[in-house]
């Protein structure tokens, strides 16, 4: 009967201190709810010496899509190192969807909560709009970095301009992206140039080409350049943003993605759901065809094995979108300055060569205003197999179309597309 | 009568095929290098998708460790709170019993989805998202329908009598109840507790919505790789994942096995 | 006095996890009525309502929610109940039968997602297995089973986890019942069959309804499954749900809770239907009782 007691006595001990760990774990951040005012006004007057002070020793979290594994990667180890070793700060990276990260802030910002749990934001386009106009981003800190002045080039009407919206140094830039197509040369020797070829390259190779479905970003970013192929893209740049206009002049290539639909993949009746499923099918060759806003993420993966050598990248005649992502501060951040040290790295010479040297993402950095040893360490990086010069690239770029215009597309391709 | 039990015979048989190949193929799939089509086995035994689970990510390993703590924590709280519930719903008669009762299905009724969504602005409110004690409250409310009823279940069969018994021979209720209801009820506690632990484990939506990123369990983690489509990483995780879920139940079956042994030896 | 309270203290927490719920609950509804006084919305209007049911973007999902739930809660019902007797009367290796049918009870859906993946997906087992034997020679003359708009590929994965269910939540009831009355039947000169489907199968009905009841409600309004084998449109209503609740312009948050509304108010109509039911069937077998 004793030993029945004592067992019983352990298992709850066991329990108690099972509950005591989770509970004290350091899984979940106390939200401190009283200096958040203060500090803000306390923090515009603060030069950056003593903001690196403040952000030594600290945490700061970096949320942001997590679907490119070596994008993860590289932030959790190269750049999550270098903040520890030269500002003594502790990088938490957290993949979520920018979705699901506007809604948690919203709905932070609806219940009042001056403290959360989110630092820098990894944000651009139709996001980053409707993040300003909700509120729910911290600024202007851009002028107050030392990388912006140093680094940036501040006429630059992309760093001034995120999808034509005005940034009033919300977000600092991160890097710069643009769509690029891609397909093996083993097994498709063609690279369609415009929306004629891209029609008989999917008649060729029935059930072996799609694209992602919408919202997803580069599923997006298709639509929107089979849109200037067809459409033109000078018309949208000062469109008013109602349903019904923007559906007016956008149905022409809505008609044609409706062409290509039954020689797509199922038929164009689902698409993958994500950029990831896409790609993960196309290095399994069950796609022939791929795109990605990174033009040189094909040299990563080829070095690594994931695609065979044989893959390429091309572009259309007329010209594939262009833009620059950002880096932002959420209004309730719990460690300003820490985000702000963070993204003043990350937008320097060195932690964008870091970004360059091992994704190949094209810098943000003014090349006119680098030090020779600084130019060096970009030039002796190879931008590696399958890719494209960086003047071809820059000579068929194209604008983004205004934020707000995005949104209203991605539900008119949902309406008009899908299954039909 | 051969015939029919033949037929009997292979409908469980190809009821266990269903159950167990589909498993058995998650694991070949977590244990080949690449698996392109359509080779029938994959190209090579190789370990790289262990190699990502374990080593590589460091943190998907604490992240299960303090996923195992906080299921138990839930199930731990589920029992206690089922315990008391149906004890209260075998044992007494009271005004809105039946609805209380009808309470407890409501779990199943609402979908943990639409609580979540439901609840999230209250928790914000309440400084309890992004933490541990939010989650628990979701997990916990969604295992109650199971613990309530399992408990219940076998409260009621039990009945009073052993304790009335006991109390005409002079113990008081608490020692009656810590004596010889509760030792008789492990067996169907520890079944409510690894059925709660299961599906606080098994829980997506309300950590991924509730927990905002700051808490992490294995579910909401290996989430995304499922459909992402690398096999091999999809399939380790996913492996370790059902282990962990598997072991934890086939543990606490152990122990009931031993227990129950412990009460029979001891009355003969 | 003390006395009177004790039940309600022991249902205390119970209680207060409850209110919780509800409180979800009753936000959803009012927010599905457009009630919204952070975003400026103040009238409470039926619209969003009116919405679900009529505008077949969202109706499109209503349907194939209560289609896929009806279709793998009959099948999952039938197989479960033919598992269940069948394990009855093969008593041989019982305990190993046993413990294999509770896998799919302990298996996460998400880990369910994958395996359906893994087998009937268009670079699946089954399709690598019809290439080997010649049926087919490309990868896309596999038809696509399971993202398709028909949702078979949810339903496979519900069938394989809930069937399971199905037999072991019958299992003790249609037990007890074969024993007892199942064999006096054959005693009295029935055959098997006709004692199965005349006694044990009618005197079961009580919990298969349940079991029935328990799964589709569950499958009508879960996340994870039909998200991961769903098609781009139409999506799922709990999926289609989140959508909305985390689309960036907050106008759309009402549509959002209109569907919750619209699940939660089919999920208790569904339970109202189950209880109507019992109480007809319970009353049934009382009748032939009597008799």
């Amino acid at each position: 009967m004793k030993r029945k007691k004592i067992g019983f006595m352990l298992c709850i001990v066991l329990c108690v201190m099972m509950v005591v760990s989770v509970s004290c774990s350091n899984n979940s951040d106390p939200q401190q709810n009283n200096d958040a005012p203060v500090e803000e006004t306390y923090l515009s007057e603060m030069n950056f010496d003593k903001i690196e002070e403040k952000a030594k020793g600290t945490k700061v979290t970096f949320y942001g899509w997590g679907g490119d594994e070596y994008r993860n990667n590289w932030l959790n180890t190269d750049m999550a190192n270098a903040l520890k070793e030269k500002y003594d700060i502790t990088l938490e990276v957290v993949p979520m969807d920018i979705d699901q990260i506007l809604n948690k802030l919203s709905g932070e910002k609806q219940a009042g909560s001056t403290s959360g749990s989110i630092d820098v934001i990894w944000i651009n386009g139709e996001n980053f709009f409707t993040a300003k106009e909700n509120s729910l981003l911290y600024g202007p800190f851009l002028d107050k970095l030392p990388s912006y002045e140093k680094y940036i080039d501040t006429e630059d009407p992309e760093t001034n301009f995120d999808f034509g919206y005005p940034v009033e140094g919300y977000e600092a830039p991160y890097g710069k992206a643009q769509i690029v197509f891609m397909g093996d040369s083993a097994k498709t020797s063609e690279t369609p140039a415009g929306a004629e070829e891209f029609l008989e390259y999917v008649k060729k190779y029935k059930g072996k080409v799609t694209y992602p479905a919408l919202p997803d970003f580069t599923g997006s970013a298709f639509v929107r350049n089979v849109i200037y192929e067809i459409c033109g893209y000078e018309q949208f740049m000062d469109m008013e943003a109602d349903k019904e206009t923007v559906r007016k002049e956008v149905m022409p290539a809505m008609e044609y993605l409706k062409s290509l639909n039954p020689y797509l993949w199922n038929e164009g009746k689902t698409f993958p759901a994500s950029s990831t499923e896409q790609e993960n099918m196309f290095s399994d060759g069950e796609l022939y065809f791929n795109l990605s806003y990174s033009p040189y993420s094909v040299a990563t993966r080829i070095e690594d094995g994931v695609y065979p050598d044989t893959v390429r990248t091309y572009l259309f005649d007329k010209g594939t979108i262009g833009n620059t992502s950002y880096m932002g501060i959420a209004y309730n951040s719990p460690n300003k300055e820490g985000a702000m040290v963070v993204i003043d790295y990350l937008m320097s010479a060195e932690g964008q060569a870091g970004q360059f040297d091992k994704l190949k993402a094209l810098p943000v950095v003014d090349n006119n205003k680098l030090s020779p040893e600084e130019k060096e360490m970009f030039e002796k990086i190879d931008t590696g197999k399958g890719t494209l010069t960086q003047e071809e690239l820059l000579s068929k770029r194209l604008p983004e179309m205004p934020a707000n215009l995005v949104p209203i597309i991605e539900e008119i391709w949902l309406e008009e597309v899908v299954g039909k | 009568m051969t015939n029919k039990n033949s037929i009997f015979k292979l409908v469980m048989a190809l009821a266990a095929a269903c159950i167990l190949i589909p498993v058995i193929l998650m694991a070949v799939c977590a244990f080949t290098s690449r698996w392109q089509w359509p080779d029938l086995l994959g190209e090579s035994f190789s370990l790289r998708g262990f190699e990502e689970v374990f080593i590589n990510n460091v943190q998907s390993f604490r992240i299960l460790i303090s996923s195992v703590f906080i299921s138990m924590a839930a199930a731990l709280f589920a029992t206690i709170i089922g315990y008391m519930s149906a004890q209260a719903f075998s044992m007494y008669d009271f005004p809105l019993k039946k609805w209380l009762h009808f309470g407890s299905m409501l779990p199943i009724i609402i979908p943990s989805s639409v609580f979540a969504m439901g609840i999230h602005v209250y928790f914000i409110k309440w400084g309890i998202n992004d933490s541990i004690t939010g989650i628990l409250i979701g997990h916990v409310l969604y295992c109650l329908p199971y613990t309530v009823n399992i408990l219940g279940d076998s409260r009621e069969a039990l009945g009073n009598k052993y304790e009335q018994q006991a109390m005409m021979l002079g113990c008081n209720s608490f020692m009656a109840f810590f004596h010889i209801t509760l030792p008789l009820m492990i067996p169907s506690v520890i079944s409510a507790f690894s059925m709660a632990y299961i599906i606080s484990f098994s829980q997506y939506f309300i950590t991924m919505l509730l927990g905002g990123g700051v808490v992490k369990t294995y579910a909401v983690f290996v989430f995304p790789l499922i459909s992402a489509g690398d096999r091999t990483i999809a399939g380790a995780y996913t492996l370790v994942f059902l282990l962990s879920s598997l072991l934890i139940f086939i543990l606490f079956e152990g122990v009931i096995k031993f227990i129950v042994k412990k009460i029979v030896s001891a009355e003969t | 006095m003390i006395k009177k309270a004790v039940p309600y203290i022991l249902l205390a927490p119970f209680i207060v996890l409850l209110l919780i719920l509800l409180l979800a609950a009753a936000n959803s509804l009012m927010q599905g009525l457009g009630y919204m006084p952070a975003l400026g919305l103040n009238k409470i209007s039926l619209d969003y309502y009116k919405e679900v049911f009529l505008n077949p973007e969202f109706s499109s999902s209503l349907l194939l929610s209560l289609y896929i739930s009806l279709v793998s809660t009959i099948f999952s019902v039938v197989i479960g109940v033919l598992i269940c007797a069948s394990l009855i009367k093969t008593n041989k290796a019982e305990k190993f039968y046993r413990s294999v049918l509770r896998i799919p009870i302990l298996t996460p859906h998400i880990v369910v997602a994958l395996f359906v993946i893994i087998i009937f997906s268009q670079s699946g087992i089954l399709s690598r297995i019809c290439y080997q034997l010649n049926i087919i020679n490309e990868i896309n003359e596999f038809p696509n089973i399971i993202y398709n708009r028909k949702g078979i590929g949810i339903i496979l994965g519900y069938i394989w986890k809930e069937a399971p269910f199905v037999a072991y939540f019958v299992l003790s009831f249609m037990e007890s019942i074969s024993v007892s009355h199942e064999e006096a039947a054959v005693n009295l000169g029935a055959s098997p069959m006709r004692s199965f489907f005349s006694v044990t199968l009618p005197l079961s009905m009580p919990a298969i309804l349940n079991a029935a009841f328990i799964i589709m409600i569950f499958s009508f309004g879960a996340y994870e499954l039909p998200f991961l084998l769903g098609v781009t449109k139409p999506k799922v209503l709990p999926v289609q749900a989140y959508v909305e609740y985390s689309h960036p312009d907050l106008r759309h948050r009402p549509y959002a809770m209109a569907e919750n509304g619209v699940m939660i108010l089919v999920s208790l109509a569904m339970a109202a239907l189950y209880f109507y039911l019992w109480q007809k069937k319970v009353k049934g077998i009382r009748k032939n009782y009597d008799k």
